[in-house]
């Protein structure tokens, strides 16, 4: 196999500006290496070969011609197939919508373009990135690169698959639930859901609209900061540049531990609990100070966040329910169905009791750099195992960092005896991307997991 | 029985007031298992909200700012 699947986007973006690696034989190899082992995984709806490779000539020509435009320059990229770019079907894995085909770029999509990366095609998902996994929807359901027939998490299935999977170095997903963190911790991989509001939604196709975030996986940390950089380019808000503090250790950083989510509220599986109380650990001997902090139950932002998502998912999509009732699968038909049943008043409770839940988070949060807590409490789980995608449903850290707003990215935390990725996730202060991805950084830089790779890539 | 006839009634009535056309072909059946769920998220709101407690969009801000 070549090299060129797995090398980091750092890597391949510091070649390419050196002229050592040209954009078009990286978007071959990488288009290569998807025919060879997307047939068996589906992480791609639909791929985009003609356009990649004419976005990598037009790369290639400029930097030749001393235009080098950043570090995403001549870079391969996928989209969530929520995400639009001109020309090209947004389908929402709906049969509903599968003929959208959308005349303008989202606002991400254009940073990219302008950044001159390589569109290399719409990525798998759950149905209008709600719930799942589905079997009755227009695409396959993807599967997990580390074990075959497992779930590779979601909504953001596809890109989580296909950067663990070396068919991409970066993906585009989108987070209202937890929908990059999910497949990042399932796949291995690094899932950032930045703070809500900081990238535009722009052209994608909404499901919560006080919840959306826009966010980006990859394989390393290093990778997740320069394709944020790129997307934040010219936002104010953002406190770019990601980079320049990114290896500057945690010693004398002061982190928060909420341990009750994973060992309290509820029990995580046990090598999940083992690797995140050794994550504290080593943090702490890097130079962090490890503070135990207490939120409300985590069930509370669960059943918070459920009810803001499903009342405003009614309200988006339900017109599509009573005219295209019958094209919708079934699990995206029967949530929004949920958002029929709360009214307005409880609606309205909803968000006054998230104000508050958000209040006693930042009074946790109070003089401290980060927290750290799991993504998922559990590895994992074979896609046969009906009881298993249940409880999943309601086993995992992820909604009350929706509920509130703050950046929280998921990062490899080791593997179970069986084999399959664990997680990591680490919270921020508003806006504080790059103490986030500096924290990160230090735990990946001080861990191996990224260097192994999915045993199992082989063709279909 | 007759809480269930009442629940029927319920369901039947939230289908047809979210636009189904044909509230008896199974919708029933299904949003009766949402509105259930529901209430089951519902039980967690908490029982104290004040009267000034707003979402954060249209928070009063604190209290020398209005006054």
């Amino acid at each position: 196999m070549s090299v060129l699947p797995f090398m980091p986007l750092a890597t391949a973006g510091s070649l390419i500006r050196q002229r050592r690696l040209s954009p078009v034989e990286y978007t071959q190899a990488l288009i290569d290496h998807t025919a060879a082992v997307d047939g068996r995984l589906h992480a791609f709806l639909m791929q985009s070969p003609q356009q990649a490779l004419s976005d990598a000539r037009a790369a290639e020509a400029a930097i030749m011609a001393g235009q080098w435009r950043g570090s995403m320059h001549g870079i391969p990229y996928g989209l969530k197939d929520v995400i639009d770019y001109a020309g090209m079907p947004t389908t929402g894995n709906s049969a509903a919508i599968v003929n959208n085909i959308p005349d303008a770029h989202a606002a991400v999509t254009r940073r990219l373009i302008d950044a001159g990366s390589v569109m290399m095609g719409k990525l798998a998902l759950h149905e209008l990135s709600i719930g799942g996994p589905s079997f009755d929807l227009p695409w396959p359901v993807p599967i997990n690169p580390w074990a075959d027939d497992h779930f590779a998490g979601g909504s953001s299935s596809g890109c989580a698959v296909a950067v663990a999977a070396g068919m991409l170095p970066a993906a585009i997903g989108t987070d209202t639930g937890g929908s990059v963190r999910s497949p990042a911790a399932n796949c291995g991989v690094v899932g950032m859901k930045p703070t809500r509001g900081l990238l535009s939604c722009n052209g994608i196709i909404p499901l919560a609209h006080s919840l959306d975030c826009v966010g980006v996986l990859t394989r390393t940390v290093r990778d997740n900061a320069l394709v944020l950089q790129s997307l934040t380019a010219t936002n104010a808000k953002a406190r770019t540049n990601y980079i320049e503090t990114l290896d500057r250790g945690v010693v004398g950083l002061r982190i928060g531990l909420i341990r009750h989510f994973y060992a309290g509220d509820e029990t995580a599986h046990p090598e999940q609990v083992t690797a995140l109380d050794q994550a504290a650990t080593l943090l702490e001997k890097l130079g962090a100070e490890i503070v135990e902090i207490r939120l409300p139950r985590r069930e509370e932002f669960s059943a918070c966040c459920a009810l803001i998502l499903f009342s405003e998912a009614y309200a988006i999509f339900r017109g599509l329910l009573t005219q295209r009732f019958a094209q919708l699968g079934e699990h995206a038909r029967t949530s929004i169905m949920s958002g029929a049943t709360v009214s307005a008043a409880d609606y309205i409770d909803a968000q006054r009791w998230r104000a508050r839940l958000t209040r006693a988070t930042n009074a946790a949060f109070d003089g401290l750099h980060a927290a750290i807590t799991a993504t998922n409490l559990d590895p994992a789980y074979p896609l046969s195992d009906s009881a298993a995608k249940t409880r999943a449903l309601a086993r995992h850290c992820r909604h009350p960092f929706s509920v509130t707003g703050h950046p929280a990215i998921a990062v490899p935390a080791g593997f179970s005896s069986a084999g399959l990725p664990l997680s990591l996730q680490i919270v921020g202060n508003y806006f504080d991307e790059r103490g986030v991805y500096r924290i990160a950084n230090a735990y990946q830089r001080a861990t191996d997991w990224t260097s192994r790779r999915p045993a199992n890539l082989r063709a279909a | 029985m007759e809480d269930e006839r009442i629940e029927q009634q319920l369901y039947r009535r939230l289908a047809t007031d979210a636009g189904f056309v044909d509230p008896d072909a199974g919708i029933v059946t299904a949003i009766g298992g949402r509105y259930v769920a529901t209430r089951s998220l519902l039980a967690h709101l908490p029982r104290d909200l004040q009267w000034h407690e707003a979402p954060f969009w249209m928070s009063p801000g604190e209290p020398e700012q209005t006054e």
